[in-house]
């Protein structure tokens, strides 16, 4: 089982016409970890990605679209689908939140904390920079479904991030996160996620490969999942208005 | 007519609602970004309306006591390089029934109108002017925003009804990521509420935003033509990932508020905004927390100091003349039912100086059903108001919700003055 999923990865990567350099064994963790950001957003000008975001809870499926548009530690969630939805809005700059709904038109402050569907927390939807969030210390090398992985515990940087404690295990060969544990501040495990990366981006002549797909568990009802999957990504310098709320607002 | 014409705009929006998408695919060539939302809001209504000094037998107030609301809600937006274009039609049929001590009767009411429409054009990528109709909200507090000059009331306690937006020119320039510059001009009434019937007034307002890397703070002057200075503000650190520390102000010298006085002429009561020119500063000043729990649910805690607010003694005598503009209500004499009006709004947000509010708000339970519980007291003389909001989305086009509303306190507190309770239910659909 794992030769075919380290099958599949070397096709995927393969096909993409991806580089497969390896890390030298002297990489920092901190280096490590800037660099699998890379594959989710972090470092770019701008990135713009559409969600598909599905929730089974309990056995019921609940399913939402979303549009994304990041830069650095802000961004900008639109919700596309259902209908129900639709007209939502998601702006997170630095470590502020702000829910807006169509027809309530006074942006609700909300926390990082906060539920959006499913296991996914508002945090999760556009997280693009572990690094800058948190401090990585490498505990070890191990095999993630056929794939060798360095495996960095990250610590969260200031209490204003999403999670206290995460476990990320890192692909040696791709430089992408393929695997991730969040813990409580008690050092309880209670989600677990995993990533795929089947899309590419270009920027400045690097061919980088973008998360396709990321699904979470729940560690304490492990029936209960949560999948997004990205599509149409586009880097492109995003301006200051995107993400100002006085112009969002009104 | 009226209904032909009606039916026939629900008609063409609804068919335009069908064809969104290939609208805006067709105008996507043409290189303008089109959207729009088709929503329908219905509810019905039942209040349990107190019979009190305020409003004897329900002859002065008339309020309803069962009321039925449709309203046809599209939103439509556009844009074309620095241009966007906003434009919220509504449609709106009201049925109500009235019961007071006299009569007994029905009214229905139907109407079209713009609540909100607004032009903004993007001089350059930080500069930015705009003329139209809107609802400006703003302020991390949840009961009230103290530091908004224009809408005080920020809609939460009822958001199954929309505010009506008012006219503003603006221009809004942004120097850098961190800080933004707006003038406010609120040029015209609008649809917006003027409940003591005053004459419009221009109010104009400059609004200073700056947001930093765990908080976020606003400084407002405004000036209402003719009348005071206000300067407000709020702020919010962001103290974890799950607690939030916030505050909000407003403040003039001098009060609008209007104090019981009693005099020696029929009918034996003034009431007047005896402070209006004096040289205290008087304001509202809020401080709230709001932590989210692990397992979902966020509680708000705020506190409120309304320093125009009554004092004991000037509680005792709004609440003694009321009672004997209440017990003189039967006479006829217009004067007294001017100023049983007036007792109504006496231009304060909240009638007391120290009030306690907490929230809590439960949201995507089971991914179906949002709950918020919100409980307001008033410190001084321990009335309150409880409300709890049930939304339950049924499917992906249509939500579910529910109201009930419940005040308590004795004959001689704020809360209760008109309502007792009420309860009300409906469903929102959107296409």
């Amino acid at each position: 089982m794992r030769f075919i999923v380290a099958l599949l990865w070397f096709l995927t990567i393969g096909v993409l016409g991806l580089p497969l350099p390896s890390w030298a064994s002297d990489v920092s963790p901190a280096e490590i970890l800037k660099q699998s950001d890379a594959a989710r957003g972090g470092g770019l000008p701008g990135i713009k990605w559409e969600i598909k975001l599905s929730a089974v809870d309990d056995g019921e499926v609940q399913e939402q679209e979303l549009t994304v548009q990041a830069r650095d530690n802000d961004s900008l969630v639109e919700f596309e689908q259902p209908p129900k939805i639709k007209g939502q809005k998601l702006l997170t700059v630095e470590r502020n939140m702000w829910f807006i709904k169509p027809g309530l038109r006074k942006p609700t402050p909300i926390s990082a904390r906060q539920r959006l569907l499913g296991q996914a927390s508002n945090g999760d939807v556009a997280a693009t920079n572990y690094a800058g969030d948190y401090q990585a210390t490498l505990l070890g090398e191990e095999t993630v479904n056929g794939e060798d992985c360095y495996r960095l515990e990250l610590t969260a940087r200031e209490n204003q991030v999403t999670y206290d404690l995460i476990l990320y295990w890192v692909s040696k060969a791709h430089h992408v996160g393929v695997q991730a544990e969040f813990y409580t501040v008690s050092g309880k495990l209670f989600k677990r996620a995993t990533f795929e990366y089947g899309n590419q981006i270009d920027y400045q002549g690097q061919h980088i490969p973008f998360v396709s797909k990321m699904i979470i568990t729940d560690e304490i009802n492990k029936n209960n999942k949560t999948t997004l999957e990205y599509t149409n990504i586009q880097v492109a310098a995003l301006p200051d208005r995107i993400f100002n709320l006085q112009l969002l607002a009104r | 007519m009226r209904r032909v014409a009606l039916f026939l705009a629900i008609s063409c929006l609804f068919s335009t609602a069908v064809q969104a998408t290939t609208l805006s695919e067709y105008l996507a060539e043409y290189g303008i970004s089109f959207d729009s939302v088709i929503r329908t809001q219905s509810y019905y209504s039942q209040t349990d309306l107190s019979d009190t000094v305020f409003n004897p037998g329900n002859q002065l107030a008339q309020l309803n006591d069962a009321e039925f609301f449709f309203e046809f809600r599209p939103d439509f937006s556009l844009s074309y390089q620095a241009i966007d274009l906003m434009v919220k039609p509504r449609f709106q049929y009201i049925w109500e029934h009235v019961d007071t001590t006299s009569e007994d009767y029905d009214q229905k009411d139907s109407s079209a109108f713009i609540n909100e429409w607004r032009i903004r054009a993007g001089l350059t990528n930080r500069a930015f002017i705009s003329y139209g109709r809107e609802v400006l909200l703003w302020g991390p507090s949840m009961l009230f925003s103290p530091s908004n000059p224009f809408f005080i009331d920020n809609g939460r306690s009822d958001p199954f009804r929309e505010l009506g937006g008012r006219d503003y020119l603006q221009a809004i320039y942004l120097p850098n990521q961190n800080l933004t510059f707006s003038l406010v001009s609120n040029v015209a009434q609008g649809r917006g509420e003027n409940f003591d019937l005053a004459e419009f007034e221009r109010t104009d307002a400059i609004k200073m935003d700056y947001i930093g890397q765990k908080g976020y703070s606003s400084l407002i002057l405004s000036h209402q033509q003719d009348g005071p200075y206000q300067i407000g503000g709020y702020f919010q650190l962001t103290l974890s990932d799950a607690l939030l520390l916030y505050g909000e102000g407003g403040y003039t010298q001098g009060t609008q508020a209007l104090y019981p006085y009693q005099t020696v002429s029929p009918p034996g009561w003034d009431f007047v905004a005896s402070k209006r020119d004096g040289h205290g500063i008087f304001g509202n000043s809020l401080l709230g927390l709001a932590y989210t729990f692990a397992a979902g649910p966020t509680v708000n805690v705020e506190y409120i100091y309304n320093s125009a607010g009554y004092s004991d003694q000037e509680a005792r005598d709004y609440f003694n003349m009321a009672e004997q503009l209440g017990s003189d209500f039967a006479s006829g004499d217009l004067s007294v039912a001017s100023l049983l009006a007036q007792a109504a709004d006496p231009r304060l947000p909240l009638l007391r100086r120290h009030y306690m509010f907490v929230q809590f708000l439960n949201t995507n339970i089971r991914n179906k059903l949002d709950v918020t519980l919100r409980y307001t007291r008033s410190l001084d003389d321990n009335s309150g108001n409880f409300i709890a909001i049930f939304d339950l989305a049924a499917n992906d086009n249509t939500h579910l919700f529910a109201l009930g509303l419940v005040n308590h306190g004795d004959a001689r507190s704020e809360f209760g003055r008109y309502i007792g309770n009420q309860w009300l239910i409906g469903i929102n659909l959107t296409f």
